[in-house]
């Protein structure tokens, strides 16, 4: 596991809730991408990654999935389960404040 | 072409020889890499060179991750299994706990004598089943039953229901009852003052079927009392229920 991935692992819950509350719903390759180009291709996320992870958070009732056909297929949509969102925004707001914190510690001067 | 049959079959069969199970994370999947098809596509290249490229791709990765939830679940509940498998064989095992027992033979549920043989507050074991050194001879014996302290005269209760399998004398047990409960057991009541039951006659747990004494070869008045099980003598305290 390379450096970025091992801190990905702890973050990617919190990321993928953050882009589907910005997004609405989502499905999983539209994640992945929305990642790479946001970051200009420094986070990519492998299927392996996320897919379970969305997996997770749905079996935890965090988030909510649908199903629709596009282009001849089935295609699997998520969004936020809107009573959870309370708990959703917390950990996003203590993921920003870590990171906060993160780069006072790192970057002092900044 | 993308959308040929052809295409999205080879998908979903590549996804499952990278590890994925399910048919739901398979559709999903499929709908993964003809998203990134179909990107590429739009990017310029030509469809023949995406497909190809993203065939490359998914022959390349480990998608067992994916599955890694649903083969959890199956070992959780192989283990729920086999740990109830284990308890139900220590329940069988267990000889003290049931108060009835299948019969291997018949399935049938046996009853179990487990009654206190003795009316009488002061319950006083004073020599327990197994190896002892007898107090008349004074020679390490094997102590068939349990001897309960009681003075004379103390009702002696049988244990379970039964019949009167044998009502007598002899000069080592002295005044005997033994009750044959069922094909499996019987119990022995030795050195009583008094018989009050006669061959053959049917008993009822707590009927009083004699007093204590300390006829035959006993020092003091007491209740000698034996389980017998398929023609062992067995620890009573094993089947007496507290």
């Amino acid at each position: 596991m390379d450096a970025k991935n091992k801190f990905l692992s702890g973050t990617l819950n919190t990321i993928v809730l953050a882009l589907l509350s910005e997004n609405g719903r989502m499905y999983g390759y539209e994640i992945c991408q929305k990642t790479k180009d946001k970051t200009d291709a420094a986070i990519l996320l492998t299927e392996g990654a996320i897919y379970p992870t969305l997996h997770r958070l749905e079996k935890d009732g965090l988030i909510n999935s649908s199903k629709e056909k596009v282009n001849g297929r089935i295609r699997k949509y998520y969004s936020i389960n809107d009573s959870s969102i309370v708990e959703i925004n917390l950990q996003i707001d203590l993921l920003t404040q870590f990171t906060g914190h993160l780069r006072s510690l790192l970057k002092p001067s900044l | 072409m993308i959308h040929s049959p052809r295409v999205v079959e080879r998908i979903a069969e590549l996804i499952k020889l990278a590890g994925v199970s399910s048919d739901d994370k398979i559709q999903e999947m499929t709908d993964h890499y003809l998203s990134e098809i179909e990107d590429t596509v739009a990017l310029g290249i030509t469809e023949q060179k995406a497909i190809r490229d993203t065939y490359q791709t998914i022959a390349r990765t480990d998608l067992k991750s994916i599955d890694q939830n649903e083969k959890k679940k199956k070992k959780w509940i192989i283990g729920i299994i086999s740990i109830t498998l284990l308890c139900l064989y220590f329940t069988f095992q267990c000889k003290n706990t049931p108060q009835l027992i299948a019969t291997t033979a018949n399935e049938e549920f046996v009853e179990i004598p487990n009654g206190w043989p003795i009316d009488s507050d002061i319950d006083q074991i004073t020599s327990g089943f197994g190896l002892r050194t007898h107090p008349v001879s004074n020679t390490k014996r094997f102590h068939k039953g349990i001897d309960i302290k009681a003075s004379k005269g103390t009702p002696v209760l049988v244990t379970g229901d039964g019949s009167v399998s044998e009502a007598g004398y002899n000069p080592s047990s002295g005044h005997y009852v033994i009750i044959k409960h069922n094909e499996q057991y019987s119990t022995r009541y030795l050195h009583l003052s008094k018989v009050e039951i006669a061959k053959a006659q049917t008993v009822e747990k707590g009927d009083v079927i004699g007093l204590v004494g300390s006829s035959g070869i006993s020092l003091t008045p007491h209740l000698h009392y034996e389980v017998i099980k398929n023609d062992f003598v067995m620890d009573p305290m094993e089947v007496i229920a507290p």
